[in-house]
């Protein structure tokens, strides 16, 4: 088990006032619209393929790149919701709940929470108290990923504070062999988000657990000079020339999925990749981790020596469409079965207390487990969980604009700071 | 009006009793004759077996040059030079007639000119520096001989059978080119020099394929037309005809697994195709395919589809959700519109 006890302190400022009920669709076919694509598309279905095993009812899964906009088109003006949703936006799933558009969950849900979650967890997955949604995933995301053999060969070692990787990624660049860092935001209308991740875990360093959350929920502005000092660091450390492979065009252009290509390549394009644990689909098959293996990881260090926050994320599954067929799909993925089968194939941690962490496949998994229990703070995603419109998608627009360098932080910072003021007009 | 002892002769007893007499009616001396002048012997061999390859080694030289000129006229031109029916044909009478040696000797030959058509085609290939390395180079005339299926089989089932039947009756001769076309012979053998000299072994195999599916259906075919015409083993050899015949349709029976797994790709991709291209009219009527990619990866489809149109497209999920349907197959869509906006969708 995984212990989420700060987490919990977290993800309590997630919970707000929310709304539920929605019609019954009575459809044996259920549609799942979630995130995942390609080999996670593959995982997901096979998480619930004993299910459709054994009631007999077909889910069909449905991964879309534009997730967020789809999502809420589906949901708004097209008013063709799915039966159910993967969602990785808290601030989503609150809008979504404050719309009317998500059903309350059966009873038999919050049982199935109670059971084969640790409390903390289950806090994930409601909205002002009440249960909406069943957590899924969680991702972390503070991971650095490098080649034990290519660091070993050049005398380079893991870091042990920000200055240091620093330090570590100038030495790299001087050398000239190959880029510090490997990096691509490119992901349809998703562009910017693995950006937005980087500001997100430097400002949690250097400015501190309490300025991180007053700024995912909207009391510290973008103008605030930590905020502004955060973005600044994220710059000369990874953006400034030279940096990244293929300089700042490539960092733009390259999909997400396609920036771990060059840290495998022979010659390497980069020494280091900084991505969430679910990196590990998108690496050639058959890729070794740890000390001795293709690749190893160090989390992402913090200003003192020992100090180490980590960043996680997490994804939730929510209720559109009440119906015997999507009540009994919810209740198997609150179930202690939903998400073993992932799991044993690598590349996801569930939140499940009824998964221990011998169900985890490799050491890799087990040390992150267990990394995640000794941080010094956990933090949830901050851009995922502001209000949509701001987090998932004026950020990860401005954010593209300001990496790509054709837009100064103090424009991106008057234009989101100007969107929030205007949401909270607006209630939100 | 009186009957005699014999009891009376049923409707199908009566069809019965002609096909068996005109089964053993025994072939015209002529008809015999002409079996006989398809593999000469004695003296007249060598300069059979000299014009045979010359032939095979000019026939292989169009169909080479054709097949990478991506010329459909040419290769045509090629099957109508090229010899391998007659030894092919020979193989099967002496097969039905039971003469080992001279079966042997048409199996010679034949390998022959296999083997010859086949280095023509790489030296061509090599004289004509052809630069093609991936299989989605290859001229169109080159890749159809790369994907034999079982409809493959059935038009060389038909063809040997038409060779059977004309070759032993000189008055229908004229008919013998027209199935020299529709059963090719020396294009898919220049195809496999032509993909063995890029290195494309994979296609080369499944052009040699293409090949044996002929031949073991011509001389299957060919044969059982050839008893129908009255050809039966010599008296020493009589009691391994039917052994003989079952030989022939085990490599039929052989040839055909591999190409019933290949029509059932052929099929599932042809499928997607069509899933794909009425997926798109159903999904959004105003836009335009550019470009269609798609392919079956296992049980996967892969589709990469470049659209245009007047208007945003409706979503991208909505495409996949609908090629998903109708295809019945886990998708993964990636939709590029109007070149600048792109789209990833999976389905499972």
């Amino acid at each position: 088990m995984i212990r989420l006890a700060s987490l919990a302190v977290v993800l309590a400022a997630v919970a707000v006032a929310g709304c539920g009920g929605s019609s019954s669709s009575g459809e044996r076919a259920l549609e799942v619209f979630g995130p995942y694509r390609g080999v996670e598309a593959d995982r997901f279905a096979e998480v619930v393929e004993p299910f459709t095993r054994r009631t007999g009812i077909p889910v069909r899964y449905v991964g879309s790149v534009d997730f967020v906009s789809d999502l809420q088109r589906r949901a708004g003006e097209d008013n063709d919701p799915p039966d159910l949703a993967v969602v990785p936006q808290p601030g989503l799933i609150r809008e979504l709940v404050r719309d009317g558009s998500v059903a309350r969950p059966s009873a038999a849900v919050a049982s199935a929470l109670a059971a084969n979650y640790p409390p903390e967890a289950v806090v994930l997955g409601r909205v002002d108290g009440e249960v909406y949604a069943v957590p899924f995933r969680l991702t972390v995301k503070s991971l650095v990923w490098y080649r034990p053999s290519v660091f070993a060969a050049h005398g380079w070692k893991p870091p042990r504070t920000l200055a240091e990787l620093d330090r570590l990624a100038a030495r790299i660049a001087d050398a000239g062999e190959m880029a510090p860092w490997c990096l691509g935001i490119s992901a349809g209308s998703a562009t910017g988000w693995p950006a937005t991740d980087w500001v997100e875990d430097v400002l949690l360093r250097t400015a501190g657990p309490r300025v991180y959350a007053g700024w995912a929920s909207g009391t510290v502005p973008f103008d605030d000079a930590r905020v502004a000092s955060a973005f600044a660091d994220v710059h000369d450390l990874v953006l400034a020339p030279g940096r990244a492979a293929g300089g700042i065009a490539s960092v733009v252009a390259t999909s997400v999925s396609s920036a771990v290509e060059p840290l495998f390549a022979d010659p390497p394009g980069c020494a280091m990749l900084k991505q969430g644990d679910f990196a590990t689909a998108w690496m050639p098959d058959g890729t070794t981790i740890g000390p001795d293996g293709d690749v190893d990881w160090f989390l992402l260090p913090g200003t003192a020596a020992g100090t180490t926050p980590v960043l996680v994320g997490g994804d939730s599954v929510i209720q559109f469409r009440r119906s015997p067929e999507a009540d009994a799909l919810m209740r198997y993925l609150a179930g202690p079965e939903a998400g073993r089968s992932w799991v044993a194939h690598g590349g996801f941690v569930s939140p499940k207390k009824t998964i221990p962490p011998d169900a985890y496949p490799s050491d890799y998994l087990r040390e992150l487990t267990s990394a995640l229990g000794r941080a010094s703070t956990l933090a949830f995603d901050a851009s995922d969980r502001m209000p949509p419109a701001i987090g998932s998608g004026l950020l990860w627009r401005e954010i593209t604009r300001w990496v790509a360098g054709v837009e100064d932080y103090e424009t991106l910072a008057r234009r989101l700071d100007a969107a929030r003021a205007l949401s909270a007009q607006a209630g939100d | 009006m009186t009957h005699g002892a014999d009891s009376p002769e049923t409707p199908a007893g009566s069809i019965v009793r002609r096909i068996r007499v005109a089964l053993s009616a025994p072939p015209t001396e002529d008809a015999v004759a002409a079996i006989e002048e398809l593999l000469p012997e004695g003296d007249e061999f060598l300069p059979y077996f000299r014009r045979f390859m010359m032939l095979i080694v000019l026939s292989a030289g169009i169909a080479a040059f054709g097949l990478l000129a991506d010329s459909a006229g040419v290769v045509i031109g090629a099957m109508l030079v090229a010899p391998l029916m007659t030894p092919i044909t020979a193989a099967a009478a002496a097969t039905v007639m039971a003469r080992n040696v001279r079966l042997a000797r048409s199996v010679g030959v034949i390998t022959a000119g296999m083997l010859g058509a086949i280095a023509v085609g790489y030296l061509t290939a090599l004289i004509a520096r052809t630069q093609v390395t991936v299989a989605t180079d290859l001229p169109g005339e080159v890749v159809a001989r790369t994907f034999p299926g079982l409809l493959d089989l059935g038009i060389a089932v038909t063809a040997g059978a038409a060779a059977g039947y004309i070759l032993p009756r000189r008055s229908t001769l004229s008919a013998l080119p027209g199935v020299g076309i529709a059963v090719a012979l020396v294009p898919p053998l220049a195809t496999v020099g032509i993909t063995l000299e890029v290195g494309l072994g994979r296609e080369a195999a499944n052009a040699f394929l293409l090949f044996l599916t002929n031949l073991a259906a011509i001389v299957f075919a060919a044969s059982v037309m050839l008893i129908a015409s009255g050809f039966r083993p010599s008296a020493t050899g009589r009691g391994s005809l039917t052994r003989r015949l079952a030989i022939t349709l085990l490599a039929v029976v052989v040839v055909a697994i591999p190409l019933t797994l290949h029509t059932r790709a052929v099929i599932r991709q042809t499928t997607l195709v069509r899933s794909v291209s009425s997926s798109v009219v159903a999904w959004d009527g105003s836009v335009r395919v550019v470009e269609l990619d798609a392919r079956v990866d296992g049980s996967r489809a892969v589709v990469e589809l470049l659209v245009s149109g007047p208007d945003e497209p409706q979503p991208a999920w909505k495409l996949a959700s609908e090629i998903e349907r109708r295809w019945h197959g886990p998708v993964d869509l990636t939709l590029l519109y109007q070149r600048d906006s792109r789209f990833e969708v999976s389905v499972r």
